[in-house]
């Protein structure tokens, strides 16, 4: 089963403001370059849809409200809502903030069935959180998915698996999850436009142009999938930790871009310790006012987990890049190639000293709020923008 | 139009389990009698615990801040049509 919930952002900032009910809204980060990460359904109709620039969603309808996102509301109701769903059953995979899968197989008998279960869901969520969500049951993860999708909104559809063909019949292969825009464009280029198309595409062919995900293809197209339902507390480690800002205005000199980078490597750091992290892996993303999107990394020899270590790092990527004329509108740093650090002490009296004073820094910084007390160059910086997490946006 | 008002304001409220209900606000001497809470939510701010509530009186939105350590509110923001 999965869960999707209705233009999440949107519906909650419609729900905690009565004036925003039934109105064309638009969810973004502050500023006004920043992008929509949500529109409620009446603004759909005028073409708005998560991803687009703000200013771009005004010019197609004029009458759009814009309103600043507030990510401590989404993620406590993502809270609220996984809870009322681990209800059900234990097996809850936390895909997204607003997303769930959910391996229901186990608690049929108990709510009386598949369609039952799901309705009793969705009463939940609509009674104790005030929202609408759509849902689809199906054999597997993939085919849920598509059936929520398709029911959208405020729906619930459920596939069985003699229906399945049927349905994939005439389904575009983009409407399958994990089939994006060019992966879709390079199947049309084939002659291959809807699943059974696709399906009846001798695998072989597929292998050779896709490789491995060839195969993969081949199964979607029939509608199989065996990937399991991963309980969120369940998952493995995790692999990187990141952390983008998306910038007020587009910005073309490297300088600010630098200080930006550092107050992001210090806030990876923070988290990376908090974790009890250390990556070896630094990445640097910079995405361009026409939203084209680069990204180098290096790796060192030793993991790392302190803010200027990390902006050592990524300054050196970043001062490699040759940067397009185009403004830059966002930046990002990553470290992955995690392991778990260990706790003892480094050898150095110097490096021990150093250490000691980033986990005093953190003490502090946990007491008052992030971006209380830093390095000295971040105090020109304006400290309201703060870093927007990546699962702050809905998910592809 | 939402304006950001960060003042310290005086709030009746009653702290009942799960459910808060906010009765009325006094803000720039002017009483609000308070209709409905839209919403609340809680927010980290380091290891201090804010609660925010969306409240109206029928005319205005209200986005009130309740410091739970220290049991002080503050308007942080309203919202109004137009
Ligand atoms: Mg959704």
């Amino acid at each position: 089963m999965h869960v999707d919930m209705d233009a999440f952002f949107a519906s909650v900032e419609q729900r905690g403001n009565p004036w925003l009910r039934g109105r064309p809204i638009a969810v973004s980060g502050s500023g006004w370059r920043s992008v929509v990460t949500s529109a409620s359904y009446q603004a759909r109709p005028f073409g708005i849809s998560a991803g687009m620039p703000v200013a771009q969603a005004m010019r197609l309808c004029p009458a759009l409200i814009r309103v600043e996102g507030n990510s401590d509301k989404y993620v406590e109701t993502s809270e609220q809502v996984i809870a009322l769903l681990r209800e059900v059953t234990p097996l809850v995979e936390v895909a997204s903030i607003d997303e769930c899968y959910l391996d229901i197989t186990g608690s049929l008998r108990l709510f009386g069935g598949a369609e039952a279960l799901a309705r009793r869901v969705k009463a939940r969520i609509r009674e104790e959180v005030g929202l609408a969500c759509s849902v689809g049951v199906a054999p597997n993860k993939l085919m849920a998915k598509l059936a929520s999708g398709l029911s959208k909104p405020d729906g619930l559809l459920r596939l069985t698996a003699e229906e399945l063909p049927a349905w994939l019949e005439h389904l575009p292969v983009t409407e399958l999850c994990g089939i994006g825009p060019r992966l879709g464009a390079a199947l049309t280029a084939m002659g291959v436009r809807t699943c059974a198309e696709l399906s009846r595409v001798p695998v072989a062919a597929l292998t050779a142009r896709f490789g491995i995900v060839g195969r993969h293809l081949h199964e979607m197209a029939r509608g199989v999938d065996s990937t399991p339902v991963v309980p969120t507390e369940e998952r493995p480690d995790a692999k990187s930790v990141g952390h983008t800002l998306t910038l007020d205005q587009d910005l073309h000199d490297r300088e600010p871009m630098r200080r930006h980078l550092f107050r992001l490597a210090e806030e990876v750091a923070r988290r990376l310790r908090k974790g009890r992290y250390a990556g070896r892996t630094v990445t640097v993303m910079v995405r361009y006012a026409d939203f084209v999107t680069w990204s180098r990394q290096t790796t060192l020899e030793a993991p790392l987990d302190e803010g200027l270590a990390i902006y050592d790092a990524a300054r050196r990527v970043f001062d490699g890049l040759r940067l397009r004329p185009l403004g830059v509108r966002l930046l990002g740093v990553t470290v992955s190639h995690l392991v778990h650090a260990r706790d003892q002490l480094p050898l150095l009296p110097s490096l021990q000293r150093r250490r000691a004073s980033v986990q005093a820094m953190d003490a502090v910084n946990d007491r008052y709020g992030e971006f209380t007390l830093t390095r000295a160059t971040l105090l020109q910086m304006e400290t309201r923008t703060r870093p927007i997490s990546p699962s702050w946006r809905p998910l592809a | 139009m939402v304006e950001v008002i960060e003042e310290p304001v005086r709030v009746a409220a009653v702290f009942n389990g799960r459910h808060t209900e906010i009765r009325w606000l006094q803000w720039r001497g002017r009483d609000y009698r308070i209709r409905q809470v839209t919403d609340h939510w809680r927010a980290r701010e380091g290891r201090a615990l804010f609660h925010y509530f969306a409240v109206t009186d029928g005319a205005m939105l209200f986005e009130l801040r309740f410091h739970a350590e220290q049991l002080a509110w503050e308007l942080t923001r309203t919202y109004c049509e137009g």
